[in-house]
């Protein structure tokens, strides 16, 4: 691809924030439905939390999308317009007023925003009323944990298989974005949930421990997939790409990039980890660690997403 | 669908005058705006909201460093056959007309501007003022009344030929036979062939050079195409992390406890 | 288009109908708009692009009484429905925020405009003129023992233009010529007045001799002008050749667009045109590849010289008779010897040593391939590459066409760079033929139609000469001087005359030699011409100015001396478009306002949409425009302003009883003035242009052949007894008949007419191209069945084929030399009937020889190595002191060149255009790498162009098109500007520094064209 010949679509830092909810929300969602599942009672304070984040998380991504595209009803288009065309795309399908493109990522982030907004709101609700004395509905929070993992699993990944669908040089040739942003997902989701623990104190038994445990994982799979993307970008061989990487790696964007996504967002917390600091000096260093993980994963984001739209 | 048509533009014929910028900025109404300098008689980088036509300029230098040629190439939306816009628009506003031409429907957009990054050949350009996507219509308006696009019309040496697209092929390909002949041995068609990712423009060049001379991709690609790939990717590594969350929330007690 | 329009459209609305049945694509309410064309339920009225002379046609839409659309005509021939960038954006000069819609009026001293009504202004401005016109009126000289009436007002001067209509230019030179004023001129001095002396003296009219349609049969194509860039459109007959394989020889000092679509590019130092073109004359001799049958038919070259007459290979860079005193030639030895019936003598061999073929041979024998690379820069080895290929297009089945514009124009051997090409293409027999043919390439859109019809001091409408005082006293002593013996120019007494009663009328008797004495007769040759007023107006001599769609604040040479001089006016009068830097000369940036005294009254005009007229192209076809749009606000026509003006400075002296006002009282002027803004008639314009009839005209046998006013059929019936009136002889018949206006037809062209006759009115008689007799041989066979343009039909007696003949259409080719009548002097095989022994003449006199010689620029980078006469020794220097000062090559070391862009135009209009505006980033100057690199100049840096006149600021475009030349064995760079800026402009990049401020005031000696495309520069990094 030839940079000079292609334009970006100069998305503001808002998309960025958005893309980094999405991901806490996402992964949120996703640890507190596994911790649901496992063991309800034990991991209560997670499940609750991590729906609470989760809920929290996702509500401003519309108003955020809705910002950026100017007029309210505009969103609305996303998913529906009056009439919609049938010559609109590969596989499109239209139902009355509402279509679906499976190979235009953002209709379907947008269809998984809505999907998941709903569960996210079911699943908050219930543990909210929980708290205040309700009595818990365990099958419907296991039914909507479930359904709305899926839809969390999709808004945390999407955004990188959108990035992936462009012709920017450092987008194009790369596959794995998705699984990244995915990462990021689960380790600030997870990061998320143990800061408000580690803040609010008392929680019980080993819960918080077993999601640092959890968020390490995360980590490291994170860290495989941010190598696994420059790596296959790095071996697609054009001009334009190289270039694009190198301003990534090295170039304007090579200091938050190593610094912020990589030694504060996976390797000093992946070192506090394994050196067992975690456990002896809980919380504090959780909620620093827990920091520097969400610090590092927007970074991440940002830069990725930054380089990519300047080069 | 009805008869694919195409603008079939032959760069050996260019003069670089120009006309085509400025027949579409007429007939479209598009409204001037200050030129960027570039260091050649280009005015403008890329394609913007109110360019839809860009001729740009090349000048190529033999081993001596003596000038060789002066590729001039009036540039234009491609109308894909197989869109990155259109395939990323998440409204459905951008849309395949029944002369296989790709259009925006401006009521439709919302504005996204995921078509900008997606268009392999950076032509979509994001107007600020209406707040959506704008590129070359094929003059819609023009073509649904029997008329070929303005740029096409006013181009002072037909350099830019309007027609239906298996017709203008076979112009096209008569036209590379005569210039390989007159010795042009490095002229060549540009997005008349239907294979590749794009399945073929339907604005299709003659170039008398390498793509990249014009600055154009040697094998352009639609990016939707990655969305498989990476979807695939990606669910793998959700269930790698959906694992690794049920080993550390599952059994009791643990290592990893305080 | 690869399909037919009619299928397409039948084809396109079934389409669209079945896909919104079907409902597959939804149209909301503005996409529904969009499919909906705006043109459809438009009026679509004929137009003409206003830009170049190309004439593009076009179709104004309006709706509602709005211009919706303009695009091209598709049917025209010419250019098939295309239009450049200007052309693309005419629309912009109707509807453009920065029109001026309402008079404004800059009193002396002040510092801002002030609105005035249209009534006001226009009784002040007569009032200015009848004032400034007694004031400096002058009615009788005193000529050796004898009074000459010469009815002269030097205090005005008025710039007609030619980017105004035929009849517009036609009312100026016409009410100009009644008040008195010589001091007349039109943008064509400036771009091709060179043209019209080279051409007509070597062909017989100084008009491209072909049709641009034509140029696609050609075998070989050599541009010596940038004619991609500025006349694009046109430029599709090129493309089309070279589809067909003709080769394009692309001779320019920069590799320019048209470089880019030619086979060879020859870089050529400017100014050096004669040298590369003599040098392939003596290639075509010396290697035989000369059309000889041609060249013994129908040139001079077999004509014997008088031995007296010696070249500058006799005389080291003289002609015999030069006299250095007054800087001028004595033409008595330049001459044929004659036999007893008084005709050159022939030596049909060509072997005679004095003989013209062999003084010509004798003559560019030092034009050498090695001469052509010391002095032009050409590398030798290139030179007779391109010798080879073109003189090889010659001969019964091949032909070449040549252009040339402007790079051979201004210079101060411009007619002799243009005569030196049209004997290239005369000796290799290219004119008259189908592919042949000199195509004189015409910047603005009506540079031949307002030299047609006499917008220049030198000349009046359809070629006579403007009176001198001393040769031409009267009628008798000027029809005698002027009229030849022989040749079709002598019927002058019936132009002239039939001239004098169209602008007199019942005042022109046969008693009063029909009014001569009315005319302005002229001091001397060299006054009047644009340069020399604009130093007048310096000198405060001229006092009075009307500028009509001129620029001269930018567009003249030594644009800021210019400019100054329009400060010194007392009154000044512009009518245009915008507000242009000649009407806002008095508050150029860093000029204190208020130290300028002039009186500015700025009247709104209207471009060729807003009014009907005609506008004759570069290749002589008159196309007439209609009013599509009233023009808005108090903007009218042109037309309007001079009628108007005239009716007022006739009221204003209606009470006269003086000599000297007799012309302007008894002028002829009723064009019945129309509607609202007092619109005159224009086609009544027209008819007098064609010319009528002034009384009932019988034939000997008593028949009638025209009733009283009736328009005239042909030039053919013009007469010397005052029965005729004709305001433009050459376009007579263009309205043959009342009501039929034959500028107007647009007929698409048909199969076997590729010249399309049935388009708009080609001068003279709809010849398409002249000198058409040289297609056929002697014989009157064509030379071949591939070059056949029209032949002798021995069955039906006379010259069929595929163009009007333009030769006598009955005249036998065995016809002897015609006795008497209006082909006096023709013979069956005289070409060239305009001139005076029908020959293409390669000795002519022109006032610095008769055969074209080189001298170096006022400006050179080397002495002249063809002989030691540097400058051409006739050529004017203008005396102005310090603002005109030359330069060296030792301070200015650079070569400067100037040009002109695809997407601007002259000053005027295109900065005003934000289309076209935005087209190029702002002024700038070409310069090379290596040059560059020297300079330490980085592209896009900001630098400093001086010459000894003044310094811009341009920013640098460093390009590999801009090649250093080897000079006498010496590199030299050169450095190429645009010339399109200036202060006033739609936005950043429309304005600039005005680059003709760089150029000196000389002049070329037969017409006073200036030297713009080779000058000396200095160039400096900005700090």
């Amino acid at each position: 691809m030839e940079p000079g010949l292609l334009k970006s679509a100069d998305w503001p830092a808002l998309i960025d924030v958005y893309f980094f909810l999405g991901g806490i929300a996402g992964g949120a969602f996703v640890i507190a439905t596994i911790a649901n599942l496992l063991d309800g009672e034990r991991y209560r304070d997670v499940v609750r939390i991590g729906y609470y984040i989760a809920f929290l998380a996702v509500t401003p991504g519309p108003i955020l999308l809705t910002v950026d595209l100017g007029v309210p009803t505009r969103f609305l288009h996303m998913l529906m317009v009056s009439k919609p065309s049938l010559a609109i795309g590969m596989d499109a399908v239209t139902v009355g007023p509402f279509h679906l493109k499976p190979f235009s990522p953002m209709n379907a982030g947008a269809w998984a925003l809505l999907g998941f907004s709903l569960f996210a709101f079911l699943a908050a609700l219930d543990v909210f009323l929980e708290h205040r004395g309700g009595r818990s509905m365990r099958t419907l929070r296991v039914v909507v944990g479930v359904i709305g993992g899926f839809f969390a699993f999709f808004l945390a990944a999407y955004p990188g298989v959108l990035l992936g669908a462009t012709a920017r040089p450092l987008f194009v040739g790369a596959h794995w974005l998705g699984a990244l942003f995915l990462a990021v997902g689960a380790s600030t989701g997870g990061a998320a949930i143990a800061l408000v623990l580690s803040v609010l104190g008392g929680q019980r038994g080993d819960a918080l421990a077993r999601l640092m445990r959890f968020t390490a994982f995360a980590l490291i799979v994170q860290l495989a997939a941010l190598a696994l993307f420059v790596l296959t970008v790095s071996t697609t061989g054009s001009a334009g790409i190289a270039r694009a990487l190198a301003q990534l790696i090295a170039g304007s964007y090579g200091v938050p990039f190593w610094l912020g996504a990589v030694v504060i967002g996976i390797v000093v917390p992946l070192a506090l980890q394994f050196a067992g600091v975690v456990r002896k000096t809980a919380p504090a260093i959780t909620a620093l660690m827990s920091l520097l993980i969400l610090v590092g994963g927007f970074a991440v984001k940002y830069v990725i997403i930054a380089a990519g739209q300047a080069t | 669908m009805a008869r694919t048509l195409a603008m079939f533009t032959d760069v050996s014929l260019c003069i670089g005058c120009r006309a085509c910028q400025v027949a579409c900025k007429q007939w479209n109404q598009l409204a001037p705006e200050e030129p960027e300098w570039t260091g050649t008689y280009q005015n403008h980088h890329h394609f913007t909201d109110k360019s839809y036509r860009l001729v740009r300029f090349f000048e190529e230098t033999d081993d001596k460093g003596q000038i060789k040629q002066w590729h001039m190439m009036s540039d234009v939306c491609k109308h894909c056959a197989q869109a990155g816009c259109l395939e990323a628009c998440p409204t459905g506003a951008i849309y395949r007309t029944e002369y296989g031409t790709v259009n925006i429907n401006q009521d439709i957009c919302n504005g996204c501007r995921y078509c900008v990054s997606a268009c392999p050949f950076g032509v979509v350009a994001f107007n600020h003022d209406t707040g959506t996507a704008t590129k070359c219509t094929f003059c819609n308006d023009r073509i649904h009344n029997g008329l070929g696009p303005a740029c096409a019309k006013a181009c002072p040496t037909q350099s830019i030929k309007f027609g239906f697209r298996d017709d203008l092929a076979v112009v096209a390909k008569k036209r590379i036979d005569e210039l390989k002949t007159l010795g042009y041995k490095d002229a060549q068609l540009y997005g008349e062939d239907s294979s590749g990712d794009l399945g073929g423009l339907n604005a299709f060049f003659l170039l008398l050079g390498k793509p990249s001379v014009y600055g154009l991709p040697e094998k352009p690609k639609l990016p939707q195409r990655n969305v498989v790939v990476d979807s695939l990717l990606s669910i793998g590594s959700a269930l790698v992390v959906a694992l690794g969350g049920l080993v550390a929330f599952r059994g009791r007690g643990g290592q990893g406890g305080a | 288009m690869s399909l037919s329009r009619r299928d397409f459209l039948r084809y396109g609305m079934a389409a669209a109908s079945s896909a919104a049945a079907s409902g597959t694509i939804d149209l909301s309410p503005v996409e529904a708009a969009a499919t909906s064309l705006r043109i459809k339920e438009a009026k679509a009225f004929p137009g003409v692009c206003p830009y170049c002379a190309v004439g593009c046609a076009q179709l104004i839409y309006v709706k509602d009484g709005k211009i919706v659309d303009i695009e091209g005509d598709p049917d025209a021939p010419h250019t098939e429905g295309a239009l450049c960038p200007k052309g693309s954006s005419t629309y912009q000069l109707s509807l453009n925020e920065r029109r001026i819609t309402r008079c404004l009026y800059r009193a002396p001293g002040a510092t801002t405009w002030d609105e005035k009504p249209l009534d006001w202004m226009m009784a002040e401005i007569a009032q200015r003129v009848k004032k400034t016109r007694d004031a400096t009126f002058v009615e009788k000289v005193r000529v050796g023992a004898r009074d000459v009436t010469v009815n002269r007002c030097e205090g005005i001067a008025w710039l007609g233009s030619s980017v105004l209509d035929n009849e517009e230019n036609y009312l100026i030179a016409k009410l100009s010529r009644g008040l008195g004023l010589v001091n007349l001129e039109n943008s064509a001095r400036l771009c091709h007045s060179a043209t019209v002396p080279a051409l007509g003296a070597t062909f017989g009219r100084g008009a491209m001799t072909t049709n641009l349609i034509d140029v696609q049969h050609a075998d070989v194509i050599m541009p010596t002008s940038n004619w991609a860039e500025c006349h694009p459109v046109s430029y599709k007959w090129v493309m089309k050749a070279k589809e067909r394989g003709a080769k394009i020889i692309h001779v320019d000092p920069r590799f320019t667009r048209t470089s880019a679509t030619a086979d060879i590019w020859v870089p050529i130092r400017s100014g050096t045109n004669i040298v590369f073109f003599g040098g392939l004359i003596r290639y075509a001799i010396e290697s035989k590849k000369y059309f000889h049958d041609y060249v013994v038919a129908y040139t001079n070259a077999s004509l014997l010289l008088d031995p007296q007459f010696k070249t500058p290979t006799d005389l080291d860079g003289l002609f015999s008779g030069f006299n250095p005193a007054i800087r001028s030639y004595d033409q008595s030895t330049w001459k044929f010897e004659l036999d007893a019936d008084g005709y050159p003598k022939k030596d049909p061999t060509l072997r005679d040593t004095n003989c013209v073929f062999q003084r010509l041979r004798q003559h560019y024998s030092r034009y050498t391939p090695e001469m052509v690379e010391r002095v032009c820069g050409i590398p030798k080895e290139l030179f007779l590459k391109v010798a080879d290929i073109y003189c090889s297009a010659s001969g019964p089945d091949k032909t070449a066409t040549a252009s040339y514009a402007l790079q051979l124009n201004q210079s101060t051997n411009g007619v002799q760079q243009i005569r030196a090409l049209c004997m290239l293409q005369l000796i290799l027999g290219n004119v008259g033929r189908p592919g042949g043919g000199v195509v004189a390439l015409r910047g603005h859109s009506n540079v031949q139609g307002a030299t047609d019809f006499g917008t220049l001091y030198h000349m009046l409408p359809g070629y006579p000469a403007e009176p001198l005082q001393g040769p031409h006293p009267t009628l008798t002593d000027y029809l005698e001087k002027t009229t030849p013996k022989g040749g079709y120019w002598v019927n002058n007494p019936k132009f002239v005359v039939s001239l004098l009663k169209a602008w007199w009328g019942p005042a022109a008797t046969k008693e009063n030699d029909y009014a001569y004495d009315y005319l302005p007769k002229r001091e001397k040759a060299d006054a009047y011409s644009h340069q020399h007023f604009t130093i007048g107006m310096l000198q405060k001599k001229v006092k009075g100015f009307i500028c009509m769609g001129q620029n001269p604040a930018v567009d003249s040479p030594n644009a800021k001396m210019v400019r100054q001089g329009l400060r010194n006016l007392e009154w000044m009068v512009v009518v245009d478009l915008f507000e242009t830097e000649t009407a806002s000369a008095w508050k150029e940036p860093g000029i204190d306002p208020t130290s300028s005294q002039v009186e500015v009254f700025y009247i709104p005009g209207a471009p060729a949409a807003e009014k009907d007229g005609s506008i004759t192209n570069t290749m002589r076809m008159a196309q007439w425009h209609v009013k599509a749009v009233e023009p808005p606000g108090e903007a009218r026509s042109d037309a309007a302003f001079i009628v108007d003006l005239g009716n007022r400075v006739k009221a204003l002296y209606a009470a006269s009883k003086a000599k000297k006002d007799r012309p302007v009282l008894d002028l002829v002027w009723d064009y019945q003035p129309q509607g609202p803004k007092r619109e005159p008639t224009m086609e009544l314009v027209l008819k007098e242009c064609n010319g009528y009839a002034t009384e009932d005209i019988t034939d000997k046998d008593g028949a009638s052949l025209y009733k009283k006013a009736e328009p005239l059929k042909t030039f053919g019936h013009l007469r010397d007894d005052g029965s005729t009136a004709c305001g433009n002889w050459i376009y007579g018949g263009i309205y043959p008949e009342e009501g039929k206006n034959l500028a107007l037809r647009r007929e698409k062209a048909k199969a076997g007419d590729y010249l399309a006759h049935g388009w708009g009115f080609v001068w003279p008689a709809n010849r398409r191209i002249i000198y058409n007799r040289a297609s056929a041989d002697p014989s009157g066979k064509p030379w071949s069945e591939k070059k056949k343009l029209i032949w002798w039909d021995a069955e039906q007696k006379k010259w069929v084929g595929n163009d009007v003949p333009d030769f006598p259409g009955t005249m036998a080719p065995d016809a002897p030399r015609a006795k008497d009548g209006p082909f006096k002097g023709v013979s069956g095989t005289d070409a060239f009937i305009m001139n005076p022994h029908g020959l293409g003449q390669f000795f002519a006199s022109i006032v610095d020889g008769p055969f074209p010689e080189h001298y170096e620029p006022f400006e050179s980078p080397t002495h002249n190595l063809l002989s030691k006469v540097q400058n051409n020794p006739v050529a004017k220097v203008y005396n102005v002191g310090d603002l005109n000062k030359l330069g060296t090559p030792d301070r200015y070391p650079y070569i400067l060149t100037t040009y002109r862009l695809t997407e601007h135009h002259a000053a005027g209009m295109s900065r005003h255009v934000p289309w076209l505006s935005e087209l190029f980033y702002g002024h700038f100057a070409e310069i090379g790498p290596e040059m560059a690199k020297e300079l330490g100049i980085q592209n896009g840096d900001m630098v400093t162009v001086e010459t000894p006149r003044a310094k811009i600021r341009v920013r640098a475009l460093v390009t590999e098109r801009i090649k250093p030349f080897m000079i006498n064995d010496k590199k030299v760079y050169q450095v190429g500007i645009p010339w399109h800026w200036g202060y006033q402009g739609v936005m950043k990049s429309a304005r600039g520094d005005i680059t003709n401020d760089l150029v000196a005031s000389l002049g070329d000696p037969t017409t006073f064209i200036q030297e713009s495309k080779a000058l000396l520069c200095n160039v400096r990094k900005e700090a």
